[in-house]
């Protein structure tokens, strides 16, 4: 492409190799955290070091691959095995970046998801700082392309933003933050303004990453683990984290701060911001609530969400604002539209404008990270030098599902 | 061509301080009764747990802006702000004239804080109570007029017997918990014979807001600010239990409801939900050999009253499943503005998208006695068409 057009992934990551744990032995012994195979069929999981597993390690590396399909399960095996080259040379991973259309990334961690759950804190801490050396020595090799972000606990909020400014320095463009809070501690309580403060003093974004709440049950309801509904429905719980920040003033206190929730798709937000509307209208507004604007006024100017190819965020994106939303390709996971980036937004954004179209893979995440691209208007995104398709085949294009088994007897 | 209609699928009683009298004879200090506890507040259910329920008057200002000055003088009235047709039915035809509606499915107010209460014998008493209220104040207009009787979920051989009882006297369908308890939700098959019962006697099963088993509502017990903007996050997990958890394969002929939780969260919860089974392994996995929004329009519907995300989003959701209701007399109602809500809601649907939601919907789902007659039939297109 030329080489003025630009495509950024807002959500990308790094897999976290079982190395990279190694030096927490030393630190703590048995109660460290690292990298096991327990049950060979479901491959390598990270041992919490207090009796839990994490997450399937195959499944972040298994980009466009069926889970479900007997080779999918025959993969899970793998485990590292798995990583594109790309996941640990760099170089490497500037050519899946040219495969997919991409210019730069954003990159949250992996495994380290399931270490926000940790109860001893002196672990997350070490954990955290280990990492944010680890990407940030990963990244610092492209430094125009790979963009890391920090890992931080927010249990010791002086630790958290030496942590910050350290991070800073190292050249991270923000702050990975639980998505969820502590319920006996949520993000409405004051007692976090001085770290809000000090995020907002060093222009450091908050990202909310799905999977990385503060406990196990990433603020969902307790419930009989007969459901299965959580996991589709993990939005709901930072729909609260959104809904806590907003009405509770943190961002009417702290009017430069920036939040960003990442990865849990967008077609939830214009819901949640209507009732949250409606709450305050009903509610008494300013009067009762203390808070002088509506709650979707704070989001549109405090808040960003990533998506990947969800059709419903686009299709209310006038009610969200366009300029909140960020595309990701969420590289390497199992999730992952790699390699089908182009694809997948000439399909979904089919119907926007080009103005918008560089805004959600351009100018938004340019300008959130202050990332080192000038801006040049809708004629720079390279998603709109994309043919649009006249029939869309992605998983998530079509707005109406088919219906593909026969009606049941009524 | 019959007369033209428009039915709303989401309208309530206000239970009388005298309703609940009889429970003080039954449980003593023990029952549900209506106190005073802050006059700025106005009069509140005493659930005779120690808990007062929702403040009474606000099931009563229909039109009234809440936040406003006018708002916290009428508090302390409490049945005072009653609007006549709240207790004469006769009366109340005269609103639904005024609101242009030609019947209403009538949900009850105050019992919501009932479904809450751990005695279960005062939850049957007060709901068998309802129940017959109900059914006495709808049969005096009974074209225009039509009850849900309300169920607990607890002991399933009364519940059962409770709806036989509810379908007897004329009950359209029944109204359960919107949330299950979190030991026992619905996905357990516990609650099989309740649901083949369900389908025997053709009753659907309404879960309005508010209506949760436990205090919480299905939403996380921490959550401080988001319960009345968010309560669709706990109504969506009892939408996902019931599908992923195959009740709907198992009782092909089940209706569920969803009332007043708004629609502008559906068309996410069903495309989260399809990606979930489709990343999960599909019928092969998952239990179910449909994508969970399939069962959605099979067999669930929702009410709104003035979402325009919903609209916007129907074609995901299914205009077959969304049927519109004013909510009257309750102080989030749209009473008496209905006609030019739906006007403005409904602007872009097409005609027969608009009777679906307004007349057909509802006729069907719960066997009402009008005769269907397509989108001329509908109020709302006619008005259109004159206008």
């Amino acid at each position: 492409m030329p080489d003025n057009r630009l495509c950024i992934s807002a959500d990308s990551h790094v897999v976290e190799s079982a190395e990279f744990f190694e030096p927490l032995q030393a630190m703590f012994g048995d109660r460290a955290p690292k990298v096991v195979t327990p049950d060979p069929a479901l491959g390598p999981k990270l041992d919490l070091g207090n009796g839990t597993l994490g997450i399937s390690i195959s499944g972040l590396l298994q980009q466009n691959i069926d889970f479900t399909s007997p080779e999918g399960r025959e993969s899970l095996k793998l485990g590292y095995e798995l990583a594109r080259p790309g996941c640990y040379d760099t170089s490497e991973r500037l050519k899946d970046q040219e495969i997919d259309g991409l210019d730069a990334e954003v990159l949250y961690p992996s495994v380290l998801f399931n270490v926000y759950q940790l109860d001893d804190l002196d672990i997350v801490k070490a954990t955290f700082r280990l990492y944010n050396d680890w990407v940030a020595d990963y990244c610092k090799e492209q430094p125009t392309r790979l963009f890391p972000l920090a890992s931080v606990q927010m249990f010791d909020l002086d630790e958290a933003i030496v942590e910050m400014e350290r991070a800073k320095g190292l050249g991270h463009v923000g702050l990975s933050i639980a998505a969820t809070a502590p319920p006996d501690h949520l993000y409405t309580d004051p007692w976090y303004d001085k770290f809000w403060a000090a995020a907002q003093d060093l222009k450091m974004p908050l990202n909310m990453h799905i999977f990385t709440g503060a406990t196990p049950n990433h603020g969902l309801a307790p419930r009989d683990s007969s459901s299965r509904a959580n996991g589709p429905m993990s939005f709901a719980g930072v729909g609260m984290t959104v809904a806590d920040v907003i009405q509770s003033g943190v961002v009417e206190r702290f009017p430069d701060l920036k939040f960003v929730v990442t990865e849990f798709e967008t077609g939830w937000i214009a819901h949640v911001l209507k009732r949250l509307d409606w709450g305050y209208v009903r509610g008494g507004g300013e009067r009762t609530f203390g808070l002088p604007r509506l709650p979707s006024s704070y989001w549109r100017s405090n808040f960003y969400a990533t998506f990947e190819d969800d059709p419903l965020g686009i299709m209310t994106r006038d009610f969200i604002g366009v300029d909140t939303l960020m595309w990701g390709n969420d590289y390497p996971h199992g999730d992952s539209v790699f390699p089908n980036s182009k694809q997948v937004l000439s399909e979904i954004l089919s119907d926007c404008t080009p103005e918008e179209r560089w805004k959600m893979t351009v100018k938004n995440v340019v300008e959130l990270y202050d990332l080192p691209f000038k801006l040049e208007g809708p004629d720079q995104a390279n998603a709109n030098h994309l043919p649009i398709p006249e029939v869309k085949t992605w998983r998530n294009s079509l707005p109406l599902p088919e219906v593909s088994v026969a009606t049941p007897t009524k | 061509m019959g007369k033209p209609l428009c039915i709303s699928s989401d309208s309530h009683i206000v239970e009388s301080v005298e309703f609940f009298e009889p429970l003080a004879k039954l449980f003593g200090d023990r029952a549900p009764h209506v106190v005073t506890a802050d006059p700025a507040k106005g009069p509140q259910l005493d659930l005779g747990n120690g808990k007062l329920g929702i403040g009474l008057s606000g099931f009563l200002m229909a039109n009234v802006d809440f936040a406003s000055g006018e708002a916290a003088k009428l508090a302390p009235r409490g049945y005072d702000l009653a609007r006549p047709g709240c207790y004469d039915t006769v009366e109340r035809l005269k609103d639904q004239d005024l609101d242009g509606i030609d019947g209403e499915v009538i949900y009850p107010s105050i019992l919501f804080n009932v479904y809450q209460i751990d005695d279960i014998e005062i939850v049957k008493a007060s709901f068998r109570l309802y129940n017959d209220w109900i059914a006495d104040y709808c049969k005096e207009q009974p074209d225009r007029l039509f009850a849900l009787a309300a169920i607990q979920l607890y002991d399933l051989d009364d519940a059962i017997i409770e709806m036989a009882r509810a379908k007897a006297m004329g009950h359209v369908g029944v109204c359960i918990p919107a949330t299950a308890p979190p030991d026992r939700l619905y996905s357990d098959p516990w609650y099989d014979k309740f649901w083949a019962a369900a389908q025997d006697m053709n009753m659907s099963l309404n879960m309005h807001v508010f209506t949760g088993a436990t205090d919480n509502h299905g939403l996380p017990p921490a959550m401080k600010s988001g319960g009345y903007a968010l309560a669709s996050c706990g109504v969506m997990f009892t939408c996902a239990d019931v599908i992923q958890s195959g009740v709907c394969e198992r009782f092909p002929n089940i209706k569920f409801v969803v009332t007043e939780f708004e629609t502008g969260w559906i068309a996410n919860m069903l495309k989260r939900l399809d990606w979930g089974y489709v990343r999960g392994g599909g019928a092969r996995t998952q239990g179910i050999p449909m994508k969970p929004s399939e069962y959605w329009r099979r067999y669930f519907m929702a009410t709104f009253e003035d979402d325009d995300l919903g609209i916007m989003t129907r074609s995901y959701i299914g205009t077959n499943t969304l049927m519109w209701g004013n909510d009257y007399p309750h102080g989030d109602s749209v009473f008496p503005h209905s006609q030019k809500v739906l006007t403005e809601v409904l602007a872009d649907c097409t005609p027969e998208e608009r009777y679906e939601m307004t007349v057909k919907n509802v006729v069907e789902l719960y066997n009402l006695p009008y005769k269907l007659e397509g989108p001329d039939q509908a109020r709302l297109n006619q008005k259109a068409v004159s206008a």
